[in-house]
C-alpha cells in the first residue's frame, strides 16, 4: 500500500475550470457513451423516423422523391386502411387477452394450487415459448388445410364436409395466435403471483370470502395492475405480428398491419406504394406510443408491481378433486400452444405429397439433405442467430444496465430503443432499415450484404432480448455493485467481476431467446434478403407457397433439430466450462491455504 | 489512517435539500458516529464522503488529499478514495466465497496473490470464520455475513472506514456481538471511522464522539456523556431520551447558579450553572428537562434544598407498566411523566390515586435545562465539531 502522503501528491489537482465530471476517464466514459447512443439512435430509432417522413414523399425509392400530403391523404381516406387498422387492433387485444386470461389462470393454478403436474408448467411453458412462430404456424396450417390434414379427415368421415372449413378466417387465425402467446402471458403472470402474501388470501377467507370469491375479489385485483401492463406489452407486440396472419388470414381476405404493407409492396405494380405503406406503418406507431405511455400510466412509474415485501412463500392450497380439471386444462393448452402444432410437423415432413394423400415417406427429408443448399442454409441461419441473438442480447445487457443506474435521459432514451422497432410491422423493419441507412455513409455499403441483414435482426430481435435481460438487471442490487466500487474497482472493473457474473443466466437466456427468434423470423428477410443469402425461414416460406408444405416441414425440422444439437452443446460447453472455472479457482486458493498451513507447521 | 474534513457540505435531490451544510472534523483514529432518524441525510453524508453520491457542494478532504471540493472542481471516484464500508444489507457478492469476497479489494489494489490470501486468512481468524473460508459468502447467517462485509472492509487497510447501520438488519442477539467485533477490529486497526445509525445505546457504545443530526443539519457534537446528559437543544434532548421539557426564562444569573421562572407555574427555582449544556444569559427563554426515571415521587412536600427541584401537581393517570409505574402529573398546565421503580411502588401504591395531590422531587444535577430559541452558534474557533448553518 501507497502512503498517505505519496498519495497525497499524487492527487494534488490545480483548480480546473472544467468539471470533475468532465476531465480525464470520466471524459472518454461520456463520449463512448456518446459514440453508443449515437450508434444506438441511427440503429434503433432513425428507422422507424425516416419510415414515418416516408409518408409524405412519392418515389421510386422508399424516402426520396418529391414531398407530397397525397399519398398520404388517399391511403387514410381509403375504408381498406381503417378495416386493416380495425383487424389489426381486434386480432392484438383478443388474442392478447385470450392469452392473458389463460396464462393468468396457469399461472395461478401452478403457485398457489397443488394440482397434479404444477412444478412442470414453468419449465414446459418456456420450452414452448422459443417456437418459431412459422414453424408452429405452419404447423397449425397442415393441421387444418388440405385433405389429410386430422381436423378435415374428421369432418369428411363424421360430417360428410369437404374441403378445409377451418383453414383460413377469424376463428382459426384467433385460436392460432391465442395459442402462441399463451406461454408468453404465463411467463409474464408467474413472477408477479408467486411475490403475493398468500396471508392476504386467508385474510380475505377469515372475513367471509369462499376460495372462488377470494380469488375474484383480493388476488385478481391486486395483480390488476401487473395484468394491464402485460396485456399493453402483448397487444403492442401483437399489432406487428406478421407470420401467423399470413397464413391464416391472407386467404379469407383478412388483413393486418405487416400483411397489407406485405401485400400493398410486393403487388404487381409499377411503382411499388411506399408512400402508403409507411402511412399504414405510422397508424400502428401512433397506437404503440399510445399504449406504452397507458403502460407507463398504469404502472405508475414503478419499475416492479410488487405485491409484498420480503419474505412471504405462496402457500400452495389443495382445492380438491377440481384440481384434476385444472391439470387437463394444462394439457389442452399443452397440446394447443405445443404438442399439436409439432406432432403435425413431424408427420407432415412424412408424408409423400402435403394434403393429397396419406402414408409415409422419407423422400422430403432426402430432397432437402441431397440438395447442395440446404447445409449452407442451415449454417447460415444458425450463424446468424448465434452473432445476431449475441449482440441483441449485448446491447439489452448494457442498455438496461445503464437505464438502472443512470440519469432520467438515459432511461428515456433505452426505453425508446427497446420499444421502437416494436413500432414497426414485421416486414417494414427491412425497408425501413434501408431507408434510414441509405443517406448515412459507412451504412450506404452495406445495403444488400449479410451484415445488413444481421443490422436487421439485431434491430429486431433486441427488444425481446431486453425482456429477458432486464430482469436479471434489475435483481442486482445497488450496494453489492457500491461495494465493489469502494473496494477499489473501477466501474468497468465493477461491471465485469460484479455485474457480468451475476446476470449471466439471464444473458444467456436472453442470447438463447433472441437467437431462436433470428432463425424463425421470416418478416424481415423475407422483404431484405436476396437469393445469395437466404435463410431457412425463407426457403422454408418459399417451398410451402409453392405447393411443397412437407417438404418445408422437414426443412424446418431440421433447422430445429440443429438449433436443439448446437444450443444443448453449446449449454454443456458453456455449464462445464464454468464448472472447471470455478472449480480451479477454488483448488488454487485451497492450495495456496494449505500451503500457507505447511509453512506454519514448519 | 488519516483525519477526516467536511466544510460546508450541502446535497440536493431536486427540490429536497437533504444536507443543509455539514462541517464535520474526525480526528485520526477517531470513532465518531452520525445519530439521526430516517430521512435526517446522515447516510447521505456517510454517501458523500464514500464517494458514491456527488454534493452539490462544499469539500471533503481525508488525511492531506481533497476528494471532493466543488470550487476546485475535483471529484475522486469512490474506488480511489481508499475507504473501507459496511452496508446495511451486507451488499455480499452471491457468486463468490468467502474468501474471494475479502481478498476482491486486495485484488483491485494489486496485491500479490500469496500475500492477498495470507492478509484475508489472518482477518478471516480474526473475525472467526476462518472455517467457512471456502463456503459462499451469501450461504452464511446474518451474523456472519456482516462480520465478511466487515473483514471485507478492513482487508484492505483502509484509510478511513464507513459504516452505514451495519447492524440494522441482525437480530437484537446478534447486534451486541458484531458491535463488540467492530469495537474490537476499531482497537486493533486504529482506523478513523465514521459510522451511521438511528439507534442511541449503539451509537453510545461505539463512539468516541456522537454527531446528532436532524432534517440535514447537524444539531450537537460531544461524547456519548455529553449527548447523554447535556443535550443543547429540544430535539437531542428528546431524542436522546428526556421526556419532560419545561419552558422557562431566566431571571438571574449569578456566579454558578441560574435562577429562572416556570412559564406554566410561574414558580422559581435556581439550579447549578452545570446544568446549562450551552451558556445563558438573563431574559432566555430556555427548557427545562429531565427523564421521568431520574424523578421522585412524594405524597408530602419534600423538604426543600438547593441541590433539588420540586414541583407540587395533581395525580391524572398512573400506569402499570410492571417493572416501574409511570405517572402523568399535571403540574401547573405542563404534564410531567415519572417513572417509579417497583422497589418505590411497593410501598406506595396504596395511597396514590389519579385525583391525588403530589410532588415530583429530582436532583439537581439530572436536570439539564437549554436555550429554546436557538441563538447563533458562538464560532469558538476551529471547534472539533460544530453545528451548522442555522435553522429555517
Amino acid at each position: 500500500m501507497t502512503g498517505p502522503s505519496t498519495r497525497a501528491l499524487a492527487n494534488w489537482d490545480k483548480p480546473s475550470r472544467i468539471p470533475a465530471g468532465w476531465r480525464g476517464e470520466r471524459l472518454v466514459g461520456k463520449l463512448l457513451l456518446g459514440l453508443a447512443i449515437l450508434v444506438l439512435f441511427i440503429l434503433f430509432l432513425l428507422p422507424p423516423l425516416t419510415m414515418a417522413a416516408a409518408s409524405f414523399r412519392v418515389g421510386n425509392l422508399a424516402g426520396q422523391g418529391e414531398w407530397s400530403i397525397v399519398p398520404f391523404i388517399e391511403t387514410l381516406s381509403r375504408p381498406s386502411t381503417w378495416v386493416v387498422t380495425l383487424n389489426s387492433i381486434v386480432l392484438a387485444a383478443a388474442s392478447s387477452l385470450g392469452a392473458l386470461i389463460i396464462g393468468t389462470f396457469l399461472a395461478w393454478v401452478a403457485v398457489r394450487t397443488t394440482t397434479p403436474l404444477r412444478r412442470w408448467m414453468t419449465p414446459v411453458m418456456a420450452v414452448i415459448l422459443v417456437i418459431p412462430s412459422l414453424f408452429y404456424g405452419l404447423g397449425w396450417y397442415l393441421v387444418v388445410n388440405g385433405k389429410a390434414a386430422p381436423v378435415n379427415i374428421f369432418l369428411r368421415e363424421v360430417f360428410g364436409i369437404e374441403g378445409s372449413p377451418f383453414g383460413s378466417g377469424w376463428p382459426i387465425m384467433l385460436i392460432v395466435v391465442i395459442g402462441y402467446v399463451i406461454p408468453v402471458g404465463y411467463l409474464f403472470m408467474v413472477g408477479p403471483m408467486a411475490r403475493m402474501d398468500a396471508a392476504l388470501d386467508d385474510a380475505a377467507r377469515m372475513n367471509g370470502a369462499t376460495r372462488v370469491s377470494a380469488f375474484f375479489t383480493v388476488t385478481l385485483p391486486l395483480l390488476r395492475p401487473t395484468m394491464f401492463g402485460v396485456f399493453v406489452l402483448m397487444t403492442s407486440y401483437g399489432f406487428s405480428a406478421f407470420e401467423l396472419p399470413l397464413l391464416f388470414g391472407i386467404q379469407a381476405d383478412i388483413h393486418v398491419f405487416s400483411t397489407a404493407v406485405y401485400t400493398t409492396l410486393t403487388a404487381n405494380e409499377a411503382i411499388p406504394n411506399y408512400a402508403g405503406a409507411s402511412t399504414l406503418a405510422l397508424i400502428l406507431m401512433l397506437l404503440v406510443v399510445v399504449l406504452v405511455l397507458i403502460r407507463g400510466w398504469i404502472l405508475g412509474g414503478k419499475r416492479f408491481s410488487t405485491i409484498t415485501g420480503k419474505g412471504f412463500r405462496p402457500e400452495p392450497k389443495s382445492y380438491g378433486r377440481v384440481q384434476w380439471v385444472f391439470t387437463a386444462v394444462f394439457i389442452v393448452v399443452l397440446c394447443w400452444a405445443g404438442v399439436i402444432p409439432l406432432v403435425q410437423m413431424v408427420l407432415g415432413s412424412f408424408q409423400p405429397l402435403f394434403g393429397v394423400s396419406l402414408g409415409f415417406t422419407t423422400l422430403n427429408y432426402e430432397h432437402v439433405l441431397g440438395d447442395r443448399k440446404t447445409a449452407g442454409l442451415i449454417t447460415f441461419t444458425l450463424i446468424l442467430a448465434a452473432i445476431g441473438g449475441f449482440l441483441a442480447a449485448t446491447i439489452a445487457l448494457v442498455m438496461s444496465h445503464l437505464s438502472v443506474r443512470g440519469g432520467r435521459f438515459i432511461r428515456f432514451f433505452n426505453q425508446a430503443v427497446s420499444w421502437a422497432p416494436v413500432a414497426i410491422p414485421g416486414v417494414l423493419v427491412g425497408l425501413a432499415l434501408i431507408t434510414a441507412y441509405l443517406p448515412v455513409p459507412g451504412l450506404r455499403n452495406l445495403i444488400g450484404t449479410p451484415i445488413m441483414l444481421l443490422l436487421g435482426f439485431i434491430v429486431v430481435v433486441t427488444p425481446i432480448a431486453t425482456r429477458a435481460v432486464e430482469g436479471g438487471v434489475l435483481q442486482i442490487s445497488a450496494e453489492l455493485e457500491e461495494s465493489a466500487r469502494i473496494s477499489g474497482a473501477s466501474r468497468v472493473t465493477t461491471f465485469f467481476t460484479v455485474v457480468l457474473p451475476l446476470v449471466l443466466p439471464s444473458f444467456l437466456a436472453g442470447w438463447f431467446i433472441a437467437g431462436i427468434g433470428v432463425a424463425g423470423n421470416l418478416s424481415l428477410p423475407v422483404l431484405l434478403s436476396s437469393p445469395t443469402m437466404q435463410t431457412v425461414a425463407v426457403q422454408a416460406y418459399d417451398l410451402y407457397r409453392q405447393g411443397y408444405a412437407s417438404e418445408a416441414a422437414a426443412l424446418f425440422l431440421l433447422l430445429m433439430l440443429t438449433v436443439g444439437v448446437v444450443g444443448g452443446i453449446a449449454w454443456a460447453v458453456v455449464k462445464g466450462g464454468l464448472r472447471v472455472l470455478n472449480r480451479t479457482r477454488h483448488s488454487r486458493i485451497e492450495r495456496a491455504i494449505t500451503m500457507k498451513g505447511r509453512v506454519a507447521h514448519v | 489512517m488519516s483525519s477526516l474534513t467536511v466544510r460546508a457540505l450541502h446535497k440536493h435531490f431536486g427540490d429536497f435539500h437533504a444536507i443543509k451544510g455539514a462541517d464535520l472534523e474526525v480526528q485520526e483514529g477517531e470513532f465518531v458516529t452520525l445519530l439521526g432518524e430516517s430521512g435526517c441525510g446522515k447516510t447521505t453524508t456517510l454517501r458523500c464522503i464514500a464517494g458514491l453520491e456527488s454534493p452539490s457542494s462544499g469539500r471533503i478532504t481525508i488525511g492531506e488529499r481533497t476528494v471532493y471540493d466543488s470550487q476546485a472542481r475535483v471529484e475522486v471516484q469512490p474506488e480511489r478514495r481508499d475507504t473501507g464500508m459496511v452496508f446495511q444489507s451486507y451488499a455480499l457478492w452471491p457468486h463468490l466465497t468467502v474468501i474471494e469476497t475479502i481478498m476482491y479489494p486486495l485484488k483491485r489494489r494489486r496485491v500479490q496473490r500469496q500475500e492477498a490470501i495470507r492478509r484475508a486468512l489472518e482477518i478471516l481468524e480474526i473475525v472467526g470464520l476462518a472455517q467457512y473460508a471456502n463456503r459462499p459468502a451469501t450461504s452464511l447467517s446474518g451474523g456472519q455475513q456482516q462480520r465478511v462485509a466487515l473483514a471485507r472492509a478492513v482487508v484492505s487497510r483502509p484509510q478511513l472506514m464507513l459504516y452505514d447501520e451495519p447492524l440494522s438488519n441482525l437480530d437484537p442477539s446478534l447486534r451486541r456481538q458484531v458491535r463488540d467485533e467492530i469495537l474490537r477490529l476499531h482497537a486493533l486497526g486504529g482506523t478513523t471511522s465514521v459510522y451511521v445509525t438511528h439507534d442511541l445505546e449503539e451509537a453510545m457504545h461505539l463512539s468516541d464522539r456522537i454527531i446528532v443530526m436532524q432534517a440535514g443539519l447537524l444539531e450537537q457534537s460531544g461524547t456519548p456523556g455529553e449527548i447523554f446528559s447535556r443535550p443543547t437543544n429540544e430535539f437531542v434532548a428528546k431524542f436522546v431520551g428526556f421526556e419532560n421539557l419545561l419552558a422557562a426564562t431566566v431571571t438571574e444569573v449569578r456566579g454558578d447558579e441560574i435562577e429562572f421562572r416556570l412559564t406554566d407555574s410561574g414558580d422559581t427555582a435556581a439550579l447549578p450553572a452545570s446544568a446549562a449544556g450551552r451558556s445563558v444569559v438573563k431574559g432566555d427563554t430556555i427548557n427545562v428537562a429531565f427523564r421521568a426515571a431520574n424523578a421522585l415521587v412524594h405524597s408530602e412536600q419534600p423538604p426543600a434544598g438547593a441541590a433539588r427541584l420540586a414541583f407540587r401537581g395533581i395525580i391524572d393517570r398512573i400506569d402499570f407498566l410492571g417493572s416501574r409505574n409511570e405517572y402523568r402529573i399535571v403540574s401547573g398546565g405542563s404534564s410531567l411523566r415519572v417513572a417509579e421503580s417497583e422497589r418505590a411502588y411497593r410501598r406506595h401504591t396504596m395511597h396514590r390515586e389519579a385525583g391525588a395531590t403530589a410532588w415530583v422531587e429530582i436532583d439537581a444535577d439530572l436536570v439539564s435545562i437549554f436555550p429554546v430559541a436557538r441563538t447563533a452558534p458562538a464560532p469558538d474557533a476551529e471547534a472539533d465539531l460544530v453545528e451548522i448553518g442555522s435553522r429555517e
